[in-house]
Order: C-alpha cells, then sequence, then structure tokens
C-alpha cells in the first residue's frame, strides 16, 4: 500500500514538475531528467542494443518532453507512461533507421487513445506492481513472452512477428492477448 | 466493431500491433463506448509496465549535461526583444520622442533583464555540476563502503573456524572450467570463483548448489562474464550440517528450486 502512494506521490510531483516545464523553467527539466532519465535511458537501450543510439534517444524524448510539456494530457498517461511511450516510438525509428527494415515494422505512432473520463487521471504503476509484472512476464513462457517483447521491443506487426516466428498470425494474435490479458489482470487486482 | 469484437482487439491495440483496418474500427467503437475506453485504460498500463519490466541501467553522468545543453541552447537566454524601429525619425515630432523614449527605457529593462538571465543560468549550471560532484561522490562511497563490506566478509570466512573448502572441476560440458568455494558453515557465507565458464544460451544462468546429505542448497544464480570468470559471495540459509559437495548447475533464467539442468561444476567440499 505504502509502495502504491508512494508511487501516487510521485505521480504529482511529475505532474507539477511538468506544469513548471510548461512555464518555461529548466531546472523543471533538470528534476525531470533526474527521476527518469534511468527509466527512458534503460528501455532506448533494451530497443537500440547501443549507447550511442540509446543517448541519441534520450536527447530527443528530454527534447521532446520540454517542447509539449503544455499538451501532456494527464487522462491519457502518467508523466512515466508519457515518457515511456516517447522512448519507444523515438527508439523504434532508430531502430528502423539502423536495420533499414521499414516493411513488417509499425508506425510509430502509437494508439492516439480518447482520456477515459474528462479529468480522470492515470493511475500509476508502483514499484512493487512492476517487479510482479515482471515476474509474472517470467512465467508467462516463451511462446506466450516472444510474440510481446517482439511488438513491444522491436515494433513489429501481428504479421511480422507470425513470420518472424513461424507461426499462424491467428495463433500469435491469440497468444498476446491470453498473455496482455492475465498481466492486465495482475494490474486490475492491484488496484481492487 | 461490436464490443465483443472490441474487447479482443483491446490488448493488441494497446500494444500497437493493429492493422489500420481494424485500428479505426476499434476507434470508432471506442469513441462511444465509455466501458472499453476503461479497459484500454487498463491495457494502456499493462503497456507501460512491459517498458519499466527491464533491468535498469544507469546513463553515462555526461549524457546529462548534453540533454539539458541541448534544450538550453534553443531556449537562448541571450534573445533580446525587439525595441521598435527608427522609421519615420526623419519626421520627429513629440509623440515621436516620448515613444523613443519609452523604446530606450525598453531596451535598458532588456538588457538588463537578458544580464540577470545570462546569470541565472550561469548559476543553474554551476548548481548542476555541483549536484553532479556530489552524486558521483556519494556513489563512490556507496562502492567503496559496499567493498569494504565484501573484504570483511571475505575475512571472516577465510579465518572462521570451520572453513570449508572446495575445488571443482569441469563437467562434459565444460571440461576446461574450474572453480573454488569457500564456506563458512556457521554463518552459510560462501565465496565462489570460476573460470573457463561456456557463456550461456539465451534463457539459461548458471546456478550453485552447496549438497547436504542428498539435499541440494540454492547458492543463487550467476551469470559469468564475457572471459567466462565470475567471482561473487553468496549468503545461504542456515545449514543443518557441512555441505559434502558443492556443485554449479544449468537452469532456467531465475533458477530452480531443485537442479534439473546438466552439471557443469562439481567438487567435494572438505575442511
Amino acid at each position: 500500500m505504502t509502495n502504491t502512494v508512494d508511487a501516487q506521490a510521485a505521480a504529482a510531483e511529475d505532474r507539477r514538475v511538468l506544469r513548471r516545464m510548461a512555464r518555461g523553467e529548466t531546472t523543471a527539466l533538470a528534476e525531470l531528467y533526474d527521476a527518469h532519465a534511468r527509466g527512458v535511458y534503460t528501455l532506448a537501450l533494451r530497443i537500440v542494443s547501443n549507447v550511442s543510439d540509446a543517448e541519441d534517444v534520450v536527447q530527443e524524448v528530454f527534447t521532446q518532453a520540454w517542447r509539449q510539456a503544455s499538451r501532456y494530457d494527464v487522462g491519457r498517461a502518467t508523466v512515466t507512461g508519457w515518457l515511456l511511450m516517447m522512448t519507444r516510438a523515438r527508439a523504434i525509428d532508430h531502430l528502423r533507421a539502423r536495420t533499414a527494415r521499414p516493411d513488417g515494422v509499425i508506425g510509430t505512432a502509437l494508439p492516439d487513445m480518447p482520456s477515459p473520463e474528462p479529468g480522470q487521471e492515470t493511475a500509476a504503476l508502483s514499484n512493487e506492481t512492476v517487479t510482479r509484472l515482471r515476474n509474472a512476464l517470467g512465467e508467462l513462457g516463451e511462446s506466450f513472452r516472444r510474440p510481446i517483447e517482439l511488438a513491444y521491443f522491436e515494433g513489429l506487426t501481428q504479421t511480422a512477428i507470425a513470420e518472424r516466428l513461424g507461426e499462424p498470425l491467428g495463433t500469435v494474435k491469440s497468444r498476446m492477448r491470453t498473455a496482455l490479458t492475465r498481466l492486465r489482470a495482475l494490474l486490475y487486482d492491484e488496484g481492487r | 466493431m461490436t464490443h465483443e469484437e472490441a474487447r479482443d482487439v483491446l490488448p493488441l491495440y494497446a500494444l500497437g500491433v493493429t492493422d489500420t483496418a481494424e485500428r479505426a474500427q476499434l476507434e470508432e467503437h471506442l469513441r462511444g463506448c465509455l466501458p472499453c475506453q476503461q479497459v484500454l485504460a487498463l491495457e494502456s498500463r499493462t503497456v507501460d509496465g512491459l517498458g519499466r519490466s527491464v533491468d535498469q541501467v544507469r546513463p553515462r553522468p555526461e549524457l546529462r549535461r548534453r540533454v539539458l545543453g541541448n534544450v538550453r541552447s534553443f531556449v537562448d537566454p541571450d534573445a533580446i526583444p525587439d525595441a521598435g524601429t527608427s522609421a519615420g525619425a526623419s519626421r520627429a515630432t513629440p509623440w515621436f520622442w516620448a515613444v523613443a523614449a519609452a523604446a530606450v527605457v525598453a531596451l535598458v529593462t532588456s538588457i538588463g533583464l537578458v544580464s540577470a538571465r545570462r546569470e541565472l543560468a550561469e548559476v543553474q549550471a554551476e548548481l548542476e555540476t555541483s549536484q553532479q560532484r556530489v552524486a558521483q561522490a556519494e556513489e563512490r562511497a556507496v562502492r567503496a563502503a559496499s567493498e569494504a563490506t565484501s573484504q570483511r566478509r571475505v575475512v571472516t570466512v577465510l579465518t572462521s573456524t570451520d572453513l570449508i573448502q572446495a575445488t571443482l572441476n569441469g563437467e562434459a560440458p565444460a571440461a576446461s572450467a574450474r572453480a573454488r568455494a569457500f564456506l563458512s558453515a556457521s554463518t552459510g557465507t560462501l565465496i565462489f570463483t570460476a573460470y573457463g565458464l561456456p557463456a550461456l544460451p539465451a534463457g539459461r544462468v548458471y546456478q550453485l548448489w552447496a549438497i547436504v546429505g542428498t539435499t541440494p542448497v540454492s547458492a543463487g544464480v550467476f551469470t559469468p562474464d564475457a572471459d567466462g570468470r565470475s567471482q561473487f559471495i553468496a549468503q545461504l540459509p542456515a545449514l543443518d550440517a557441512p555441505p559434502a559437495t558443492i556443485a554449479v548447475t544449468l537452469e532456467p533464467a531465475g533458477g530452480v528450486p531443485k537442479p534439473t539442468g546438466p552439471m557443469y561444476l562439481v567438487g567435494a567440499a572438505s575442511n
């Protein structure tokens, strides 16, 4: 519980920092960097697999965050989620540019999802939940985990994933759905 | 798209793998369906979690300066606001001089502001440098404290009266691998060093075992470096009796409660 409370407090602080950035305070950007650089860098490195590209991605993400701070929508994602969404998009762009593999890689514009309800904030994931999620991912089994990893970390479409794995498209879709639903149930249980 | 169809597609949509037609149909449905919007919010949290499920890596400290410097370069604290033009000066009139005087005041004020902003930027840069130095010093202190603790533990084990040692030889999958283990049976602290281990297959780790009677007790999992070396201190639970054998097996990532994979190293333990 404390962990969840801490996560919500950190998320509220993130939103304050973003409002200050929107007012042009560069010190706020430094605070955002200190709080999130490790997470952004970690994800970028996981996707692009080299330090130089990962550092470029970090620079691009924080520059984009600075420019778009006033457009951040609290109903669509936590600040962490927003930064990771940008990180994933930029990193997959790098991956695509480097591997010159335009076919089968999704456009990196992520779903333009509507806010659940006006004014409703997206709940932050506590570290404890992330640990549970990580364990659950480990327990999913390769055949369920791998399609999700190919989609999330390599930006492949479901068709490209099916080709890569040599599995029928229907099987791949079904496994991804099952895996994500199982993980979602884990998070939903926490929120109860 | 029906409600049921939408629920099927939502996880894939949150993951960003739906095709164009499917995406368009779902977005049409979402616009009028609040429950599906709420499910999507949960799916999106799950996808957020995927991004955070990776083992964290610290970026190089220099990157902070680069990122903040890049943003400052286009914030441009030196920009002087436009103080107006001198068009029409040849037809000077009293109102022109009033405007010109106001412009001069505005310009002087602007220069003052620019100067103050520049000083502020310099102070901020100095503060960041100081913060980085403090962070680096803290990191060094933590590392030094950790190394000192490790050394104390090594000395404690090697000088313990109940020291047990084992030389481990490579089995068939790793014939040239060797390892040494030193264990203080009373404290359960085990020092382990190995070399010549083969690179791990994907999704596998090495797991170290102390075998007491016929019961294997896990001393943890490890991944050797690129040269096949590994060195660490493990903390075992309290043992009923000194182990007779120390062994290393190949196991699935995360380790297992009991050995399941092939044995890579094994050696008899003795006083």
